[in-house]
């Protein structure tokens, strides 16, 4: 059994890896989507958390765990800074904000040597990360997200993603809840940079742009923002398909655009919403006859 | 807690240019059922939306019990106790009534955030303590058996019972209704003029926009008649009833 699971990472190790981290990166940014904040600043997040427990660990010889939560910390206070501004902004508005930093973020990447490597990158980073690091961290991931669904913050937080007018005039405080899921977005966004860098030996600007905000954005729309499992699903889902579209790579984009485009035409509720399709049918039949007697 | 009194003093409020409401004076005295009517267009709404935070004022003075509460935070009016329905009625279609009315309990739930993280007893005492309180309040504007239906497949007049229900979940101590009889038949018409009566009996200050009059004049201790965003007239019942500007004001006049 184990002999199985040894070899099986030994072939399949980097795209767990790569399943896991991505599942990771996509509760953190479910914390935004489900406060309907469409964020594309994780991109800039991972980038901050990444460079700084890169630094940490290379330069300062701090260990990988401290790197890892330092990198999140300081990604979450540039959520927090950013984040008084920014979300007072409305929908497109917001997005394009986000994007902005991003872009900030990576830019200063670009030129700040001293701490970046510049256009280069850094090279050479040891490798710390290791898959059962990640499987806890998923782990507990899902966990906190299924206790913070299930309460009453789960349901103000709701609330603001279908209602935000209604909800500050039922006494949630609107601003104070976006504001602290943006936050807690950037801080797993920031940790999720800091393992990726030591599972890869190298980070660079161009791994932190606008491609890989998009992504993370993709994750938990496609699996499903209403489900637990769905930014687990469409991260996997996501990471596995180029994969599996290797027989061609000239189709291997095409194809992938043409899946996206399939979910979000027919299936707004995400991946997942397929499974509850039945059940929700019947439910909306219950109350009209109800109405009729 | 006591039933608050609510005053606005020459409340203005413009939209580019538009005037809106453009002085309103009222006070809705504390436990009492104060009644907004005029015509269409006339900033009922408008003033209920300031009052409730939504809009900021232009000018003019919002007290609740003397606090000036005109640059509040709607989440912020709302833990001062004024609670409020909306005319486009604003519930949550896919969750059920139960559901629905726990929104208006949020404030009042005990459990912090690392409660909730870390599975806590304080959280499960604090939802079962607030799911007892909505479920009694279900019970009270007569939805109890419709608790866990889903809102969106409900009747017009039990929709517009669900969001009294969770606007008394939040613990007011000033209700604002904004047209909560429109769409309703005779019979509900009358049960819910009965459960106004008892919200007020309950120790609430009731503030209501309508413009079914039978209804307001079974339920109110006083009316204010706005018109082109100005308090026209005011007194009650039977006074406004027989106020010539007020008949002018809905039937226009005679040798217009």
């Amino acid at each position: 059994m184990m002999a199985a699971l040894d070899a099986f990472l030994a072939s399949y190790g980097n795209l767990v890896n790569l399943c896991l981290l991505n599942t990771l990166l996509a509760y953190g940014v479910w914390l935004a989507l489900a406060a309907n904040m469409f964020t594309l600043g994780t991109g800039g997040f991972m980038a901050v958390g990444a460079y700084c427990s890169v630094y940490l660990t290379m330069q300062l010889g701090a260990p990988f765990a401290v790197a890892v939560v330092a990198g999140g910390l300081l990604a979450a206070a540039v959520a927090l800074v950013i984040g008084a501004p920014v979300l007072r902004l409305r929908g497109d508005y917001f997005m394009l904000a986000t994007f902005a930093f991003t872009e900030v973020v990576r830019v200063i990447a670009l030129n700040w040597d001293a701490v970046t490597g510049g256009a280069i990158g850094i090279y050479g980073i040891p490798r710390y990360t290791e898959t059962w690091q990640l499987v806890l961290l998923v782990l507990i991931a899902l966990y906190f997200v299924f206790a913070l669904r299930r309460s009453y913050f789960g349901r103000s937080i709701a609330a603001i993603r279908q209602d935000d007018v209604m909800s500050e005039a039922m006494g949630v405080n609107v601003f104070g809840q976006r504001l602290s899921l943006f936050v807690a977005s950037g801080f797993v966004s920031g940790g999720v940079g800091g393992l990726a860098a030591h599972l890869n030996f190298f980070v660079g600007p161009s791994d932190f742009g606008l491609l890989r905000s998009v992504d993370a954005l993709a994750y938990p729309i496609l699996g499903g923002v209403n489900a637990l499992l769905g930014p687990l699903v469409g991260a996997i889902f996501t990471t596995l398909l180029p994969e599996l579209l290797r027989f061609s790579s000239q189709w291997r984009e095409i194809l992938m655009g043409l899946l996206i485009l399939t979910v979000v035409l027919f299936l707004p509720g995400g991946a997942m919403s397929l499974l509850s399709w039945r059940p929700r049918k019947a439910a909306a039949r219950r109350p009209s006859t109800q109405g009729a007697e | 807690m006591p039933a608050a009194q609510l005053e606005l003093w020459q409340v203005a409020k413009r939209f580019q240019g538009v005037v809106a409401v453009d002085s309103v004076s009222l006070t809705a005295t504390a436990g009492q059922v104060t009644a907004l009517i005029g015509p269409n267009g006339s900033g009922k709404t408008t003033t209920m939306n300031m009052i409730t935070g939504l809009y900021p004022t232009d000018a003019g003075h919002i007290r609740l019990d003397g606090v000036d509460i005109a640059r509040l935070a709607p989440h912020k009016v709302a833990a001062l106790g004024v609670a409020r329905t909306f005319q486009n009625i604003r519930l949550l279609a896919s969750e059920t009534t139960l559901a629905n009315v726990l929104l208006g309990a949020h404030r009042h739930q005990s459990a912090s955030l690392l409660d909730v993280l870390f599975g806590l007893p304080a959280v499960k005492s604090s939802e079962t303590r607030e799911k007892a309180r909505c479920e009694a309040l279900l019970d009270l504007v007569g939805i109890a058996p419709l608790r866990d239906v889903a809102v969106g497949g409900l009747s017009y007049g039990d929709r517009r019972r669900v969001e009294i229900a969770r606007a008394l979940a939040t613990k007011p101590r000033l209700l604002l209704l904004d047209e909560p009889a429109a769409g309703m038949n005779f019979a509900e018409k009358r049960a819910l003029a009965d459960l106004v009566l008892a919200i007020r009996d309950m120790g609430i200050t009731v503030l209501l926009i309508e413009h079914d009059i039978e209804f307001v004049a079974r339920v109110s201790d006083h009316i204010v008649v706005l018109n082109f965003g100005r308090e026209i007239a005011a007194g009650t019942p039977e006074e406004v009833r027989r106020m010539p500007s007020v008949i002018e004001a809905y039937l226009g006049t005679e040798d217009a």
